[in-house]
């Protein structure tokens, strides 16, 4: 395949994946700001409505469905960007690096001792029961749900 | 056909997933094996839960059977005015000294995910000094959202606010929130700014890793910048021969990350170096793929699958106690007619959508005395479900008192804490200082059951004069919101 047209389906496909997901940014700053609206007339009333996700997700599904068949037809047709890697010198000599000194190996056992007593007090001190409560419970604003 | 099987092995031999594409798959499945969680939108509530796992995912997906480190470190540094969390601190020192950013490379999840958006084929930002600048940014993300953010609401506050994961994190809103919301619609009534704010963050991450490679590993994720302090020192990894090594930086240049040396805080010990080595100075320290040991991590996944959605006590018990609670509700409904004083009568059956009555119960509360809802008849009753270590809950609290205080005769406002505790309930209350009644549901969750609560704090339940629910909803509730439902209730 031609240089030029490999260069226009990479393109074409990228400036799909930008337009699906402008269509999904879009889509949900819309639903928000005519439910910001309607909430602040009646507190009650919800922001998310299932009519409104269904009516921004119609609009940005033909995109997707666009980048997701651009995407196929791409790896069928063997198109992919292949000057990715930066000719980037190293910036120092790896044969510099000695082996590893007698004091690393001092410094990791250490630390993977303190880890375990860690881990010991941790369970002593009510610290793992609090990781078991945490995740077994589902903090909404946590997750990005309100 | 000689020649089409030839063509065939070439395009197997390209295309087949790497031994490092099959332990991020495995992974990911293994740390999401609750599959039955996304039938039927729960999250896993075992044991098993008490142990994080390595790589980021989410502990609010329906399929975590494990608890995200990131997260679990940020409400270890909220809760430092209780108990220092030696535990987490533990948990990933272990891991960063036995695989550093290993974990990055071959056990998580979310990278996985950025790498299935690199394949999509469209021109890709290479490294560069820029990339290398942008690296630090994640060290300033940990320093501010995952450190100071929950350690400054903790002890200022008393209110527990992991920064990261309410503000920022992808992960949250892809596998806890994007997850959640096909199996609980009724939640769709609590979104809003936040969830519109992580929305859109997690389809600009998402554009990110299309166009540029592990974007959020290498600019933002601070779990790799913990890990990355441990990657000189971690025993796993990808290791320089030095007497072979004849620094001509083909590891380097063919590197997609920005590293400037092999194992340096940016590499994940993905491997890719080893095969470029020309000199033969690189090997995958204690990462081998024996017949054995392939066949026990077949057997591990295949007893998880069963255990996580058939055999867990908390997976087997959930079911039994949802029926027993419903049928208790039941019964109780039975004797309701007895109960209600004459003018508040409902003839609403029970159950705990909005137009139904609650069935009855009683509960302790902390103060000794007893809530029993049945006497709550002619008022305007509220129960909010919270709990000390959830921070909306808390934050929504002085609202409850407000109202409360704005009326103290016509208003009964139950707070039930949920059955799992932290920390001494009752010193908590009695140091916020609020004019409620608050209570624990018990180990089976009686209250909890009888208003239909889940799993998600706060969940906030209105009841007019007759004990009709006129609201039920889970997620934080404003004051404006309370007041309309004060007066809305008031007239039923």
């Amino acid at each position: 395949m031609r240089m030029n047209t490999k260069k226009l389906l990479l393109l074409a496909h990228a400036a799909l994946c930008v337009l699906a997901g402008a269509l999904l940014i879009a889509g949900a700053l819309g639903i928000y700001r005519d439910g910001a609206a309607r909430r602040t007339l009646d507190p009650a009333a919800d922001i998310y409505t299932a009519e409104g996700v269904a009516a921004a997700a119609k609009r940005a599904l033909p995109a997707v469905v666009l980048a997701l068949a651009a995407a196929v037809a791409c790896a069928a047709l063997g198109v992919k960007d292949e000057n990715r890697i930066a000719r980037q010198a190293v910036d120092r000599d790896l044969r510099e690096r000695a082996g590893e000194p007698e004091r690393a190996k001092t410094l990791r056992l250490a630390l993977l001792l303190l880890a375990l007593g860690f881990l010991v007090l941790g369970v002593f001190n009510g610290s793992a029961h609090d990781v078991f409560v945490k995740a077994s419970r589902i903090c909404t604003e946590c997750i990005g749900l309100g | 056909m000689e020649q089409t099987n030839v063509k065939e092995e070439n395009w197997w031999a390209s295309h087949r997933p790497s031994r490092r594409r099959i332990v991020q798959l495995y992974c990911a499945l293994l740390y999401n094996a609750h599959l039955r969680g996304f039938a039927e939108g729960k999250i896993f509530t075992g044991k098993a839960k008490t142990v994080c796992v390595p790589g980021f995912n989410c502990y609010s997906c329906p399929g975590a059977v494990g608890a995200c480190p990131l997260g679990s470190l940020q409400n270890a540094l909220g809760s430092l005015d209780k108990h220092v969390g030696f535990y987490v601190f533990g948990i990933l020192l272990l891991y960063g000294m036995l695989l550093g950013r290993t974990i990055c490379g071959w056990l998580c999840p979310l990278g996985l995910i950025q790498e299935l958006l690199d394949k999509l084929p469209t021109p890709k930002i290479k490294k560069s000094r820029f990339t290398r600048a942008l690296t630090y940014l994640k060290y300033v993300l940990l320093a501010v959202f995952v450190v100071c953010v929950p350690i400054y609401y903790g002890l200022a506050k008393g209110v527990q606010v992991p920064g990261f994961c309410k503000y920022i994190c992808p992960a949250g809103t892809l596998e806890g929130a994007m997850g959640m919301l096909p199996k609980n619609s009724e939640w769709l009534s609590m979104l809003g700014p936040i969830f519109t704010r992580k929305f859109v963050i997690m389809v600009l991450i998402g554009l990110a890793c299309i166009f540029c490679y592990r974007a959020f590993c290498r600019f933002l994720c601070p779990l790799g910048a913990i890990y990355g302090m441990f990657n000189q020192l971690s025993l796993l990894g990808v290791k320089v021969d030095t007497a072979r090594c004849n620094s001509c930086g083909a590891c380097v240049r063919g590197c997609k990350m920005d590293v400037r040396h092999v194992g340096d805080r940016e590499c994940i010990h993905c491997g890719a170096c080893v095969e470029k080595c020309h000199a033969g100075a690189l090997s995958m320290q204690g990462i081998g793929a024996k017949r054995a040991v392939r066949a026990g991590m077949a057997a591990v996944l295949v007893l998880a699958l069963a255990w996580f959605n058939f055999l867990d006590p908390s997976v087997r018990g959930g079911a039994a106690a949802a029926a027993e609670v419903t049928e208790q509700a039941e019964q109780s409904g039975q004797q309701q007619p007895e109960e209600p004083a004459e003018s508040w009568e409902s003839d609403a059956p029970v159950g705990w959508e909005p137009g139904k009555q609650l069935a009855d119960f009683t509960v302790e509360c902390l103060d000794g005395g007893t809530f029993h809802l049945a006497d709550t008849r002619g008022k305007v009753t509220v129960i909010n479900l919270w709990a000390t270590y959830c921070g909306p809950c808390v934050g929504e609290l002085p609202h409850f008192d407000a109202l409360q205080k704005e009326h103290p005769d016509d208003l009964a406002i139950l707070a039930v804490h949920a059955s799992l505790t932290t920390e001494d309930v009752k010193a908590f209350v009695d140091a916020g200082g609020w004019d409620l009644l608050f209570a624990i549901d018990d180990e089976q969750d009686t209250v909890f059951g009888v208003v239909n609560g889940s799993l998600a704090l706060p969940q906030t339940i209105v009841l007019n004069r007759k004990g009709e629910v006129i609201f039920n909803r889970v997620g934080s509730v404003t004051d404006e919101l309370l007041a309309q439902l004060y007066e809305q209730a008031s007239e039923g």
